[in-house]
């Protein structure tokens, strides 16, 4: 690969400096492309993530997959919770222990949010699928609410849980 | 050579690349599922608002409960194939290397498949046998 603009700064008439040059590259090029293949190289990436504004839609969006698999995880929980029920009482007991537990009160309370803020997120996505509320006013003005009555009802319902 | 008219090639076409056509159907059950779970989920989290559940007495004669056995059974069947087509998603999205993601892929969907038979196994062992 000539590096054109290296290349196109060489005069015309410094013909012999270009194929020296042009010669300089086709060597490089080969001992690279013997020990890395084509394939293989490592090429620069511009940055993405590391400098993109987070901004309400794109965080409400990778929240929402959050929140979907921090839902199944503590699906997997209600069964053992359920499963714990048919293995007898001391079961129960040590899963309610488990549950009454620090960390069982962190887990409770981020599978609570996470069920509140993806069904709603979940109903604002099959508004979208309809058609409906896609102008980004609306998609910011919905996501705020979004957030508002997720935040309300898993405020209420640890509230009540947890009295 | 110029009379193949389609966009694959045809070595693509023998390794298999290209749509699965299996998409449209995903986002549609991704739909229906998310409407059933939307239905069956409402009254359980109402009567789970409060910490009666913890006890083994209340959760016991609450799972055998006839309306209440039933909306779990169809709950953890809507909920987990809900969430097998997300997980797929996923892991379709972010795991590039081939065997990596083959790997994981049929792991979720095996262990989604077998926490759902776990729950209405669960369930059905409370209502009948107690």
């Amino acid at each position: 690969m000539l590096c054109n603009e290296v290349f196109q700064k060489i005069p015309l008439h410094f013909s012999s400096l270009r194929l020296l040059y042009s010669n300089m590259l086709i060597m490089v090029d080969i001992t690279m492309s013997e020990n890395n293949p084509v394939e293989l190289r490592e090429r620069p990436l511009s940055p993405h993530l590391s400098i993109y504004k987070p901004q309400i839609t794109s965080v409400m969006s990778i929240m929402h997959r959050l929140t979907g698999i921090c839902l199944l995880l503590g699906l997997f929980l209600d069964v053992a919770f359920v499963f714990a029920l048919v293995c007898g009482e001391e079961t129960f007991n040590s899963m309610v222990a488990f549950i009454n537990s620090f960390f069982g009160k962190l887990i409770v309370t981020g599978f609570v949010f996470s069920l509140y803020y993806h069904l709603c997120n979940g109903i604002r996505h099959l508004f979208w699928d309809t058609g409906k509320g896609l102008e980004l006013p609306c998609v910011r003005k919905s996501g705020i609410l979004v957030l508002v009555i997720s935040i309300t009802l898993s405020i209420i319902t640890l509230i009540s849980f947890y009295s | 050579m110029s009379d193949n008219k389609s966009f694959l090639s045809p070595i693509s076409k023998i390794k298999g690349l290209g749509s699965a056509k299996e998409g449209s159907h995903h986002w549609l059950m991704q739909r229906i599922t998310a409407i059933a779970i939307l239905a069956l989920i409402i009254p359980f989290a109402c009567h789970f608002a409060d910490s009666k559940i913890l006890t083994y007495e209340y959760a016991l004669e609450f799972m055998k409960k006839p309306f209440v056995a039933l909306g779990g059974i169809l709950l953890y069947i809507a909920a987990f194939y809900h969430g097998a087509l997300g997980i797929r998603v996923i892991i379709e999205d972010y795991i590039h290397k081939k065997c990596i993601k083959m790997a994981m892929l049929i792991a979720s969907q095996l262990l989604c498949f077998a926490g759902a038979a776990t729950g209405v196994f669960a369930i059905l062992s409370i209502y009948f046998k107690g």
